[in-house]
């Protein structure tokens, strides 16, 4: 930005524009940062989890209530414990926010591939978060969980997906590979 | 800031605006919070609906009292989702995957269905003018109650006691930042121009139109889908082939999106959930998988230059998927759906 736009931003409708670009950012940022968590839980990375989180942040998830470090080892163990395969799709999402702090609601979708190799079991709920704005970086402060409704389906007996590459939990994952 | 980015700002405003609307609307129906649904609508709007087709007021007590009747419990997610803006007008196309767990049997009700809007800026706000509904199938699996296994995850409630109503922030003017505007705005041009790219891609499948799923991809561009490692175009027609051949609905869900951005050139992780319901014996079929997009922007536009597909898992609704219920718009595979009108 040369002097001539600085001097341009004292304008009254400047600082609305960038107030309104700010916003616009600030929501983006804020549906990046809930599925960013999709992406460190799906494959078990811790970094990418723990880029979720400030240091200091809570996670509910039902009964179990951790800081953030602890919740990325226990999250991780409990979905090696409980499934071969699982995935957590993020759909409806809201924000609302107000400086530095905001308000977030997210449905999951998430689906677990049981360890028998037959039950598929999904399941629909929503991430209720409370994030803040540290130092340029919204991440998440308080996460609550809500588990509206579950159900078990079955694995297809005949595959149609049995000649695509699976995902891993570690970075031989082809996300990791930037080809 | 110039009338360009000017133009452009607003542009970026609409869409997350009108993306928001309609997620306001799932989020107010799943609380059965009458305030919130009537609050997505103009005050005049109509929503054609199914065995529904008529004004707000009495489409919010209709839809309230139909989900209480029949269901314990439902979600609505919003996911793959398209708008195209006229000025103070625009034209949406929102997936909608829907769960309903039946209060009758214990069965968990998994549908997916689009919500076809009209909507109009009025007084500086974007809300629905009219809205109609398509449902393209409904498949059904065994419910897992809540309570059966530990964990102490609340459920949702119907009324204000659900933990979505956390105290409401105190209304700040958020305090322009020091990062250079123009950046800023470019950034956020490209993220949503990224996006707009991969939901095209697959809604062209969806539709069967062809031209619009190859014009999201840059020349030369390869996809590899299992087997298949060859031109977008060969891998399109034998999709299409295929969808028209084997299945009655199919629908292309996009969920969890993350893009990375180094210049001209860009890398993105999409979630895609696959529901297709098949001729052959009525069955329903979700396969999750994983879009891994590498894009490029040339001559302004971002395009696909190669797609590399993952899968996850996928599950059967053996013999027990319902097809779609009549009342209800359907989907057609050409021209004539009605996310093409523009009336």
């Amino acid at each position: 930005m040369t002097d001539a736009d600085f001097a341009d931003l004292a304008k009254p409708a400047d600082l609305v524009h960038l107030a309104a670009l700010q916003r616009l950012a600030d929501k983006d940022a804020i549906r990046e940062c809930v599925h960013r968590y999709a992406r460190g839980i799906d494959r078990h990375d811790e970094e990418i989890l723990r880029s979720v989180f400030h240091a200091d942040a809570v996670d509910n998830h039902g009964s179990v209530t951790l800081g953030r470090d602890a919740f990325v080892t226990w999250a991780n163990e409990w979905h090696v414990n409980v499934s071969t395969h699982h995935m957590h799709g993020m759909t409806t999402h809201i924000s609302d926010i107000a400086g530095d702090e905001a308000n977030a609601i997210t449905y999951v979708l998430f689906t677990l591939c049981r360890k028998d190799g037959k039950t598929v079991h999904t399941g629909g709920g929503r991430y209720v978060d409370r994030l803040a704005r540290r130092d340029g970086d919204w991440r998440i402060t308080h996460r609550r969980l809500v588990i509206d409704w579950r159900m078990n389906a079955s694995a297809p007996t005949a595959k149609h997906l049995a000649q695509h590459a699976q995902g891993t939990w570690d970075t031989t994952d082809p996300s990791y590979d930037p080809t | 800031m110039d009338t360009v980015s000017q133009a452009l700002l607003r542009e970026l405003q609409d869409r997350q605006d009108i993306e928001e609307c309609v997620s306001r609307y799932a989020h107010g129906l799943d609380r059965h919070d009458e305030a919130l649904i009537a609050d997505v609508y103009h005050p005049d709007a109509k929503d054609w609906h199914g065995p529904f087709a008529g004004a707000i007021p009495e489409f919010v007590t209709w839809v309230n009292a139909l989900h209480e009747r029949k269901t314990r419990a439902h979600t609505h997610n919003i996911t793959t989702h398209w708008c195209e803006l006229q000025g103070d007008r625009a034209f949406a196309d929102s997936y909608v995957i829907f769960v309903l767990y039946l209060r009758e049997r214990d069965v968990v009700m998994m549908g997916s269905g689009r919500y076809i809007d009209r909507l109009e800026r009025r007084a500086g706000h974007w809300k629905i003018a009219e809205r109609r509904t398509i449902i393209d199938m409904r498949l059904e699996a065994e419910a897992q109650p809540l309570a059966s296994t530990p964990g102490g995850y609340p459920s949702g409630t119907w009324d204000r006691t659900d933990i979505a109503y956390v105290p409401p922030l105190t209304l700040r003017q958020p305090a322009p930042r020091d990062e250079r505007a123009d950046e800023l705005l470019a950034k956020c041009a490209a993220r949503r121009a990224i996006k707009d790219c991969i939901v095209q891609s697959v809604r062209g499948l969806d539709r069967a139109d062809r031209p619009l799923t190859l014009d999201q991809y840059a020349s030369g561009a390869l996809v590899e889908d299992g087997v298949f490692r060859g031109p977008v175009e060969r891998h399109t027609d034998l999709l299409l082939t295929r969808f028209e051949q084997e299945d009655i609905a199919i629908t292309h869900n996009l969920t969890s999106h993350l893009v990375e951005i180094r210049g001209a050139a860009a890398t993105a992780e999409t979630y895609l959930t696959l529901m297709r319901f098949s001729k052959d014996g009525a069955t329903g079929w979700v396969g999750g998988l994983r879009l891994l997009d590498r894009l490029e922007q040339r001559d302004g536009r971002w395009r696909i230059a190669k797609r590399r597909i993952v899968a996850d898992y996928e599950l059967a609704a053996d013999g027990s998927a319902v097809n779609t219920d009549a009342q209800y718009l359907r989907s057609r595979r050409d021209g004539a759906d009605i996310s093409y009108d523009r009336r």
